[in-house]
């Protein structure tokens, strides 16, 4: 326990610069927009993000080295409001890397496509979108909780209806917000009662005050359903999922990117802290109403990806159906018993259920922004993303179809990708738990998606490429930017290492595991 | 003193008003009225958890309340912000015209 | 050395494609280098695998996960290897000729030599995992390998249904796979087989999952239908992958996994009841088929089922048979599957209703496919007659062992399927090659006949089989001995001759050659039957029903989803909020945990503004003027400030007036932009559902009010300042900690609601700019997505 007080404000130092870089891009905004706006290139705004983007991840991996070896427990700063332990800065270094990543990629789409006056709004909200999932990953107190998670949300409101001159953008913004605003409003009351059983907004007091008196199950079983409809929408669970498909449809591709991963991966941090730590103690059987929304989640988005023609929203179902995989993770960690769970971490693979979901979030961050990423550059060159602009990929820019081939395979679950070490964490947990049910719907539903990712395998491969009108048509190569080829290769480099040469980031999302479960009361 | 009861039965009068209204009108604005009675009522449960708790020097409840005010105030600045650039573009607000977005 | 080979198969396959080898005379013979340099490297390993000493490589890879990449070539991986290298070196030769000025041929064997090394590895692996990798590894190449002819749907389609049976299917065998491992402490495979498992309590549930995962892979019933819709591949892979080895891999895991794993009842009636109903149903079903490749399919699910059926066993007879069976299979069925194919590259079809007197026209495809057909008919002295022996001889033993009907039962339909074989041979060979009309179609000509090249893969493999019985005294020690050691778990002495006297087992074998060759001349009327059979009976028939259903189900989902408007999909949530409540409440025990205390009534201040409230939101919500709506809104917020006024928050108060003002000033703003709209009347089906949506809400309202009135709520949380303020803060005033210390975060609250604070106003800024450029129409705004 380190000294609390204005000392431990270092603790969220990557947030506070996060909130500098923010302002100083509003500021150098304000300045261009009276004087040189027409010129403006809005690359100068990204540069800055970036360089606040990659200063602030640095800093979270400071911290995450800082507690000592990664197999080690090391020491953790409880402060009243956040709590900064390995899980946070696991979480912190997923959610950053992402969103650098979407920054570096997606700064000559932005280009191309937003309004010419006022471009460092985008990278200024950006950043603040940032520091905002950086926060709700470290809250441990509902206050800051609910108030990080609704600065998330309202920011990317405004990001996903940023191009206001588009139809598309802005009913994607309109969407997402209206099923925000009420889905947080129910999720807000569900906090109240809480607070009203147990007289604290405190996480660990929570727990506390629970475990003390079994009476307040009246409440909490109902008060956890509301926040599960908050927490359900950021996480695209079904049925609070279907804002996911329009606005990722209709949101600019970078914001998709963003939404789909690093948003969602907040979304299920916190879901996972409030779940074992704030409400670990009681009672309540859990598995059946998890159980269930896992197995409609995965099941209606794979139904649905099946009959998509655009690939952008074929993607945006298949993260819906993803989100149901990552709850199978939870699921099993929620309702083990922390002598079933100490068991399990000494057997020889620690599938605790929990590491599952680090270890998938983490992989399908690069997978699916790398996947988003190549629809952007489909969409930057044809301005479509269906299906039939993927047909032959192959032939046009073999390096792009590669890329795009392992990240579908990557999605699939095949080995030897990231892809498949998350399936095979989660399911694995969810068969040693002998939760048979869930693996089966999982196996049935990683059989459907098969079906539709390898449609896009095989426009990219054997097709040929057509026009407009279907006819076909000579392949012409297909123009990348220099960042995009950059973070296409980190995304594939990464989600190959996570499937090939596992160890060192598992023995992290062990580690980060281990912490939040010792936490548990 | 009266019992908590009567404002938390209050409270749950107006959020299944605002829930109502949310769910059931077919126009933004009055989607986002719905949001803004759900969030009050929030507030009466928060203020009245805290004035009825046993240790009223903790202020937290109240503090909650505050940033639930200000949040809804976001909100309804932000929201009102999206509805005039989706009427801007379709010169509609009405929720069942808004299909651009339908696969 | 295990490892390099891999690596050469790897390298050869990333060098191959751009060599182009289509372009070459002689690249066929080239591309037999890798697999034919394996072959003879495993064939100099054979007297020290003989031996006992199994080469074993591990290399170290992610050892923490269980995950290593460790090699071991015992006899039955070497047995399995040298099929694998072997055929495939054979396959490698005929495929240059098989796709011959196929600009694409590259790129065949690309994905020829990745699926080698994926077969390789999965049979030499030492780790449950990694030979999942492997397994997964031969279903993505096959399946790229069916598909190769991608303008064909009828090739995607069975590309697709082999790939979704075998890949769910293998996710089931991972997930029996982990469970075996995490419960025995180990993935490597020698120490799970060291001894047997049965006693494990997970032992059911990862049998059934692990032979779920073996059964798909090895065609067995009920999951058999994906092989003969897989034969849209091009015949190099049906040759291999069809019938020498992919199907192989899942006997190959049983054959592992039987020291460990089959001491139960579970094994040997699984075993013995799939394998036998696929060994009858393929047998029987391969009488129906006019195509030479589809005869040949259901031959091979056949052949699979007799070896599933063999695995249930546990004497000596039964291993001897599983590696006879095994190996005879692969030698004559891989050359049948080439030599149809060269049969349809020379005429350009495989209907044998279309040849006619082909025998004179290719008289050496007709010589070696008689040889290679004798021996899967089970004449004596070809080597399938060694594997019926061997086969009939275990299932005699079991049945005059155990006495029982059932396994007098198990012989008859050994019987009964070997006549069936004969059957089916005969009239192959006869309406191929000696039949001298068509039979009413379009006699079939010879287009170019092929070179010798075509023919030397096939013809070398038939004659390793057709010599084989004779020298099998010489091997057997060598080859068969050491397979069947591993498969039994201790050492199994192997003795096969062709001539045991007229004992039953021969006896029973001429009966069966005899009734075969009856049922051929009885051949039409049998057929005519077995086309009577409904279309439900077919295993496809009712994958691609639920393969429709499940896109007519994912058609009806998006409709109801995808097309539905914002208020419908939100009353879709509503239900399902409403169900998990219902569900909470089923949870309570509600004598003891609901305990009303309605008190006394409020006084008249908190009354009126609480009624004052209520009507104000009751007209929120109902009223039909936009004005109304803000006034009450409006009404609402200052009750709520009269509120904090009576808990004595005025700060509170304060803040919640000012913002009041805001909201209602905002609304007014947008209203006074947006026109009203003109409502059309409210069809019915939205009446409908606005009535649901309030009895929901009503309901949901009711039950917050039952909660928040029951509860216990309130109880104090200073103990757990007391109890921390000195650990934590090093403070020993308790109230002088809370106010400083635990609340100095706050600040930080405070800072990030005023950023919210900014955020709105800064979202206001953005509404009025908005509207300057709605009126200027600035030329840099235009639409630019």
């Amino acid at each position: 326990m380190s000294e609390i007080g204005i000392g431990s404000l270092g603790s969220i130092l990557p947030e506070i610069i996060l909130i500098v870089g923010g302002l100083l891009i509003l500021l150098l905004d304000m300045i261009q927009n009276s004087t040189t706006y027409q010129r403006e290139s809005g690359r100068g705004f990204m540069a800055v993000a970036v360089l606040f983007l990659v200063v602030s991840l640095v800093g979270a991996l400071l911290q995450m080295l800082s507690f000592g070896s990664p197999t080690s427990q090391g020491p953790h700063v409880a402060a009243y409001l956040v709590d900064i332990d390995p899980f946070t800065s696991f979480m912190k270094m997923t959610i950053y890397i992402g969103m650098t990543l979407v920054a570096i990629a997606g700064g000559s789409y932005m280009n191309r496509y937003s309004p010419r006056m006022g471009r460092g709004e985008f990278w200024s909200l950006f950043l603040f979108t940032s520091m905002a999932m950086g926060m709700v990953v470290s809250a441990n107190n509902l206050i800051l909780l609910f108030l990080s998670f609704e600065f998330l949300s309202i920011s990317s409101y405004i990001l996903a209806g940023y191009l206001r001159n588009n139809v598309r953008s802005s009913e994607a913004g309109l969407k997402y917000f209206l099923y925000g605003s009420v889905a947080s409003s129910v999720m807000l009351y569900g906090m109240s009662l809480l607070y009203g059983v147990s007289g604290s907004l405190n996480l660990t007091e929570i727990a506390q005050a629970m475990a003390a008196n079994t009476d307040f199950s009246i409440v909490a079983l109902p008060a956890v359903l509301m926040l599960m409809v908050g927490l359900g929408f950021k996480m695209t669970l079904a049925p609070f999922f279907q804002w996911a498909p329009d606005t990722y449809d209709g949101a600019p591709t970078p914001v998709t990117a963003y939404l789909s991963t690093a948003s969602k991966a907040a979304g299920f941090a916190v879901t996972a802290r409030l779940l074992l730590i704030g409400l670990g103690a009681f009672s309540v059987e859990w598995v059946p109403v998890l159980s269930g929304l896992a197995i409609l989640t995965m099941t209606v988005g794979n139904l649905m990806a099946l009959r998509q023609n655009s690939v952008k929203r074929m993607l945006a179902y298949s993260s819906v159906a993803q989100a149901g995989y990552m709850l199978m993770g939870l699921v099993s960690v929620v309702s083990a018993s922390q002598a079933e769970l100490s068991q399990i971490d000494l057997a020889s693979l620690g599938m605790n259920g929990l590491n599952g979901l680090l270890i998938y979030l983490f992989a399908y961050l690069f997978t699916n922004i790398g996947a988003f990423m190549v629809v952007m550059a489909i969409e930057e060159d044809s301005g479509s993303h269906d299906i039939s602009a993927y047909r032959g990929l192959m032939q046009r820019s073999p390096g792009l179809a590669l890329a795009m081939l392992i990240f579908l395979l990557s999605l699939t679950g095949i080995p030897l990708t990231g892809g498949f070490m998350g399936k095979f964490y989660v399911f694995g947990a969810a068969v040693q738990h002998q939760y048979f049910f869930l693996a089966a719907a999982g196996f049935i539903n990683a059989g459907i998606a098969a079906g539709y990712y390898l449609r896009v395998v095989a426009a990219m491969l054997y097709e040929p490429a057509v026009d407009a009108n279907g006819a076909e048509i000579a392949p012409k190569p297909l123009n990348m930017g220099m960042a995009l080829q950059l973070t296409l290769a980190i995304c594939v480099l990464v989600t190959l290492w996570i499937g090939i040469y596992p160890p060192n980031f598992i023995d992290l999302a062990n580690d980060a595991s281990r912490h939040l479960l010792a936490l548990r009361f | 003193m009266v019992p908590i009861t009567w404002y938390l039965i209050l409270a749950a009068f107006l959020f299944s008003c605002g829930l109502y209204a949310a769910l059931a009108r077919r126009n933004a604005i009055a989607v986002l009225i719905g949001v803004e009675l759900m969030l009050n009522a929030v507030n009466i449960n928060l203020i009245a958890f805290w004035r009825y708790g046993e240790n009223v020097e903790n202020l937290a409840g109240q503090m909650f309340s505050i940033f639930v005010i200000a949040i809804a105030a976001a909100e309804a600045a932000v929201g009102l912000a999206l509805i005039i650039s989706v009427y801007r573009n379709r010169k509609t607000v009405n929720l069942d015209e808004l299909d651009v977005l339908q696969g | 050395m295990l490892l390099t080979c891999l690596a050469l198969l790897a390298i050869a396959s990333v060098a191959i494609w751009p060599l182009r080898p289509h372009r070459y005379s002689f690249a066929g013979w080239l591309a037999a280098l890798p697999p034919a340099f394996i072959t003879l490297w495993l064939i100099t390993q054979i007297n020290g695998v003989a031996a006992g000493q199994p080469l074993v490589e591990t290399y170290a890879w992610a050892a923490d996960l269980g995950l290593e990449l460790s090699l071991r070539l015992d006899g039955l991986a070497l047995f399995f290897g040298l099929i694998i290298a072997g055929i495939g070196a054979a396959v490698a030769l005929y495929t240059a000729y098989y796709l011959e000025d196929d600009a694409r041929q590259g790129y065949f064997y690309t994905l020829l030599y990745l699926f080698m090394a994926s077969m390789l590895g999965l049979v030499w692996a030492d780790n449950l995992l990694l030979l999942f990798i492997f397994w997964e590894g031969t279903s993505f190449t096959s399946y790229l390998m069916v598909g190769y002819y991608y303008e064909d749907d009828a090739a995607q389609e069975g590309a697709r249904r082999a790939l979704l049976v075998t890949g769910m299917s293998g996710l089931a065998m991972l997930a029996g796979l982990v469970l075996l491992g995490q419960a025995v402490g180990s993935y490597s495979v020698s120490q799970i087989i060291a001894a047997p498992r049965a006693d494990l309590p997970i032992y059911e549930a990862a049998l059934i999952l692990i032979l779920l995962g073996s059964f798909a892979k090895s065609a067995q019933f009920p999951f058999h239908f994906w092989l003969p819709g897989a034969m849209a591949a091009p015949t190099p892979a049906s040759a291999y992958l069809h019938s020498a080895t992919m199907v192989k891999a899942g006997i190959y895991l049983l054959a592992r996994l039987h020291p460990a794993l089959s001491d139960s009842a579970l094994w040997f009636w699984a075993l013995l009841l799939v394998g036998g109903i696929t060994f009858l149903l393929g047998a029987v079903s391969a009488l129906r088929y006019y195509d030479l490749k589809q005869i040949l399919a259901y031959a091979t699910v056949s052949q699979l089922g007799a070896l599933v059926m063999l695995l249930a066993f546990h004497t000596t007879e039964a291993y001897i048979a599983v590696v006879v069976g095994i190996l005879a299979h692969a030698l004559y069925k891989g050359p049948l599957f080439m030599l149809a194919g060269v049969v349809d590259h020379a005429t350009e079809t495989r209907d044998v209703r279309h040849f006619a007197g082909l025998g004179r026209m290719l008289p050496a495809v007709a010589v070696i496919t008689t040889l290679a057909a004798f021996s899967m008919a089970g004449f004596p002295p070809f080597f399938g007659f060694l594997a019926k022996e061997t086969l009939l001889e275990t299932l005699f033993h079991h049945a005059a062992e155990t006495g029982s009907l059932l396994g007098w039962g198990f012989v008859g339909l050994a019987a009964l399927a070997g006549i069936c074989f004969v059957a089916y041979t005969l009239y192959l060979l006869y309406e191929a090659f000696v039949s001298r009309e068509s039979s009413g179609f379009e006699p079939a000509v010879v287009h170019h006949a092929p070179s010798w090249g075509f023919l030397t893969a096939p013809l070398l493999l038939t004659l390793i089989g057709t010599l084989f019985p004779f020298v099998v005294g010489l091997v057997e020690k060598l080859v068969l001995s050491p397979p069947a050691t591993a498969i039994a778990g201790s050492a199994v002495d192997v003795h096969l001759a062709l001539w045991h006297g007229f004992t039953p087992v021969f006896m029973t074998s001429l009966v069966v050659i005899g009734a075969g060759i009856l049922l051929f001349l009885a051949r039409n009327p049998v057929r005519s039957l077995l086309e009577s059979t409904p279309p439900w009976l077919n295993g496809v028939y009712q994958f691609n029903r639920l393969y429709k259903g499940m896109f007519a189900l994912a058609t009806w989902t998006t409709r109801q989803i995808q097309g539905g408007t914002l208020a419908s999909q939100a009353s879709v949530v509503l239900g399902v909020a409403v169900l998990m409540l219902l569900y909470a409440l089923s949870q309570l025990h509600w004598a003891t945990d609901l305990r009303i205390d309605w008190g006394n009534l409020p006084h008249w201040p908190e009354l009126t503004t609480a009624t004052l409230a209520i009507i104000a939101a009751f007209v929120t919500v109902r009223t039909e003027t936009r004005l109304n709506a803000i006034i009450s809104i409006g009404v609402v917020g200052v009750t709520m400030t009269l509120f904090f006024v009576f808990y004595a928050a005025p700060d509170l108060a304060l803040t919640q007036l000012l913002i009041e003002v805001l909201t209602v000033v905002l609304l007014i703003l947008v209203f006074h932009k947006v026109p009203p709209v003109v409502r059309p009347p409210l069809p019915q089906s939205v009446w409908i559902r606005n009535l649901v949506v309030s009895c929901a809400v009503g309901f949901l309202g009711f039950m917050l009010v039952l909660i928040s009135a029951g509860a216990p709520y309130a109880p104090s949380i200073s103990p757990f300042f007391s109890l921390n303020s000195v650990p934590l803060a090093h403070g020993g005033n308790i109230v002088n900690v809370i106010l400083v210390d635990f609340r100095g975060f706050d600040t930080l609250g405070e800072i990030t609601v005023l950023a919210i604070a900014a955020l709105g106003g800064y979202a206001l800024l953005r509404a009025s700019r908005l509207r300057v450029t709605l009126h200027r129409g600035r030329p840099d705004e235009e639409e630019q997505g």
